[in-house]
């Protein structure tokens, strides 16, 4: 018998702790936090001003056969002044009548004043944080970041569903790079790379990817546009990038654009005695992109009059020479302009050539005068539906 | 009396020995293992393998020379011989208190250690001590058991513990950029050595096995089982590091608390159903867990009974009663980063009773065969 209660005991014990109930918090008794924005105070330096937009369930279309009118209900914006990110985020809690939950976060705006200020003290809370997603998006918006929230969109009942498709989009079509939160970290904690960020533009009712925010450590040193931006991820990250878009030589007013597919980039590291310049003692270290693209011509707006073979050929050398010289014009504006290596360059250098270069040069310093080059090989597989 | 108690097999010893390795040492791995060996810290785990090689073989020599005898028995053998047992046992007792003390101890930080990552990644506004009791009162109800439930026990979660084993390196695959692993050199042999015997810690747990050797059914083979045990770890370990690395690279390694908690994180990426993974493969932490904590619990207060020749009754009796004590020593260290500190004492501390003593004994047992032997033959000689 006593066996018996005894069980009984552990079993009630048992019962009670499994249930795992101790901070049970039901979905509507949070507040999903989507986004959040950080901006800098007009007049006050020493505060953040952070945005958030919350969706409000009841008014999202379709969620409860009441139908959601108006898209703009369908979020509340709120904003709120701290002394730091968390500071803010605990002033926003005593307006809310339920936790405030960051789990669901998506998309972190950060104004351009703020990215060039440094955010490492921003980025602090946000590593700190469990409920953080290491695959949210940072993004650095022009001019203030509360604006990239403030959007109507009107495609989208909820503007921060409309930005993460617009990325996600992107990125799977190889025009926007999926830059998350946790490759910004990587890239900062590793001291042969910089970070970058992606960067956009808001209106009223729309946003824009405007390219690539540039950084080097926690500070944006610059900013690159769309059409280098995708040289930086041909070259990068092995994406195809956008269309290429060429004025015809000797054609007023024709052109040509080429859609290309597939790419495959290989970086070769070459130190100088192997090309024989100098001697042997002193290697120059140099680097060069081979890659290969191929792809389509989708519109030619003005007849050559040329024979196809010798079209395929003429247009060949042409794009060549013009992603040479976008690539060119990157790794000017990467190298003199914000000395900063997200090409990962250094990564590769210390990878292949630790003993005989990076031991002794400080990447940090090298990387403006570093030999960069990247060398195109265009292949045109089809012209579309026209046979010319 | 003693055939009956022989009942694990060559399969239990396997699972048995994996599930007693793998804990909660792997969450922190990544970054133990490559903070001063870098890029090329997935040699760590393999060093630390290298090393627990060493008392292994000393461990399947004795039990092969002692079958179906546990060391608690054997040690006074080796030490005094059959006539001197008593004198045996006597000169064994600071030996079985060291080791006692250090799984009693290791438990504890084993415990505390998976508290501190459900308290800080998921459950945060749990009280430490609701997760340690909890784990705890499953402990003890384990501990109402005879071995061959124990044993079971581990047949029966090893597959499970399999799961995230196998599946962390391959999800990180998606994220991974080789060259973190580049470029492969060991700029100082000391700090391979030195990471090698921290990263040691994560494989204490081996040393049950000179209990369970004896327990081994007549025939099972020992020697197989134990490197079957062992080379897995040291693959699952260095795979573990190697995804880390490749994924994070080393720098980003070293400022994150449970690398491989962010690994999972981060490695639930578009086209996986479960989005977020990191509770999942807590729950499964769990039972990986619970057989490190159990195993070391249970043996602790197993041994004593072994020792003392009680009955069952008495490892009932001993187990609630040891719990208390061990809440208290898991409580112990004040913060996070105590915790760290008391686990590395306890890794020094532990080579005593996991690596030197087995050690000793099989050096000590074969000297003595030999002169023994040589003796026989000395005494052959004169008839």
């Amino acid at each position: 018998m006593a066996k018996h209660w005894c069980r009984f005991a552990v079993l009630l014990v048992f019962v009670t702790m499994l249930t795992g109930c101790w901070d049970r918090r039901e979905l509507e008794e949070r507040t999903s936090v989507l986004a959040v924005a950080v901006d800098i105070v007009e007049g006050r330096e020493d505060l953040y001003k952070m945005t958030v937009q919350i969706p409000i369930p009841i008014k999202i279309a379709g969620s409860s056969g009441q139908g959601g009118g108006g898209n703009s209900d369908a979020v509340k914006i709120m904003s709120v002044t701290g002394r730091t990110v968390t500071d803010a985020a605990n002033n926003l809690q005593l307006r809310l009548n339920q936790k405030l939950f960051l789990g669901h976060t998506r998309v972190l705006a950060i104004s351009e004043e703020v990215a060039k200020r440094g955010i490492q003290d921003i980025m602090d809370g946000y590593r700190r944080e469990p409920q953080i997603r290491r695959l949210m998006w940072p993004i650095i918006v022009k001019g203030e970041a509360a604006s990239l929230l403030k959007i109507k969109p009107q495609l989208a009942q909820i503007p921060v569903v409309f930005l993460m498709d617009l990325i996600e989009n992107g990125s799977k079509m190889g025009t926007i790079p999926d830059q998350t939160l946790g490759d910004y970290f990587n890239q900062t904690s590793n001291k042969s790379m910089e970070p970058f960020l992606n960067y956009v533009q808001a209106s009223e009712s729309e946003v824009r990817w405007k390219g690539i925010a540039v950084f080097r450590g926690h500070k944006m040193v610059g900013a690159i546009n769309d059409i280098q931006s995708w040289s930086l991820l041909q070259l990068r990250n092995e994406q195809r990038g956008g269309d290429v878009i060429i004025p015809l030589p000797g054609e007023q007013g024709g052109f040509v654009t080429f859609r290309p597919h597939f790419v495959k980039t290989k970086l070769k590291l070459n130190d100088s005695h192997v090309l024989g310049n100098q001697k042997k003692s002193n290697p120059q270290h140099s680097a060069t992109f081979y890659c290969e693209l191929q792809g389509d011509i989708v519109e030619v707006t003005k007849d050559l009059h040329i024979p196809p073979e010798e079209f395929i050929k003429k247009m060949q050398t042409l794009i060549k020479k013009e992603m040479e010289n976008r690539a060119k014009k990157l790794f000017t504006q990467l190298q003199k302009d914000y000395n900063s290596d997200i090409l990962r360059i250094g990564l590769a250098l210390r990878a292949h050539h630790y003993r005989d270069y990076w031991e002794k040069h400080d990447w940090k310093k090298e990387f403006k005068d570093f030999p960069v080059e990247a060398v195109y090989t265009i292949k045109i597989r089809r012209l579309g539906m026209e046979m010319q | 009396m003693k055939s009956q108690r022989r009942v694990v097999s060559t399969w239990q010893l396997i699972s048995f020995m994996i599930s007693s390795m793998i804990g909660v040492g792997i969450l922190s791995m990544p970054r133990t293992a490559s903070e001063t060996l870098n890029e090329m810290g997935w040699m760590g785990p393999i060093v630390g393998g290298l090393i627990a090689m060493l008392p292994l073989l000393g461990m399947v020599y004795l039990s092969k020379e002692y079958p179906g005898l546990t060391f608690i028995e054997y040690s006074p053998l080796i030490l005094c011989g059959e006539k001197h047992v008593k004198w045996g046992k006597i000169l064994c007792i600071p030996w079985f208190f060291i080791f006692f003390s250090f799984q009693f101890l290791n438990a504890g930080m084993v415990a505390r250690g998976f508290g501190e990552v459900v308290v800080t990644a998921v459950l945060l506004e749990t009280p430490l001590e609701a997760i340690l009791i909890t784990l705890f009162l499953i402990v003890l109800f384990l501990c109402m058991h005879e071995v061959d439930v124990l044993v079971r026990v581990n047949e029966l979660l090893f597959p499970i513990m399999l799961i995230p084993v196998f599946l962390i390196p391959y999800v990180s695959l998606t994220s991974a950029d080789w060259n973190n692993l580049l470029p492969l050199h060991l700029d100082s042999f000391e700090a391979l050595v030195e990471t090698g015997i921290n990263t040691f810690s994560l494989y204490t747990g081996y040393e049950l096995l000179m209990i369970f050797f004896g327990l081994a059914m007549p025939g099972a083979k020992i020697g197989l089982a134990t490197w079957i045990g062992l080379v897995f770890t040291v693959v699952s370990y260095a795979l573990t590091a190697v995804a880390g690395i490749v994924v994070f690279g080393y720098e980003e390694l070293q400022n994150m608390i449970w690398p491989t908690l962010e690994l999972v994180k981060t490695a639930t990426r578009t086209g996986w159903f479960p989005e977020r993974l990191e509770s999942a493969f807590l729950a499964i932490w769990v039972a990986s867990v619970f057989t490190t904590l159990g195993n070391m619990f249970y043996s602790t207060v197993y041994g004593i009974r072994l020792l003392l020749g009680k009955s069952i009754r008495f490892q009932r009796i001993l187990s609630f009663v040891l719990l208390i004590p061990l809440l208290y020593v898991t409580l112990l260290p004040q913060s996070i980063v105590e915790f760290f500190a008391y686990a590395r004492y306890l890794t020094y501390y532990g080579y005593i009773s996991t690596v030197l003593i087995p050690v000793l004994l099989a050096i000590i047992h074969w000297l003595r065969k030999k002169t023994f032997d040589e003796t026989q033959d000395s005494k052959k000689g004169v008839t």
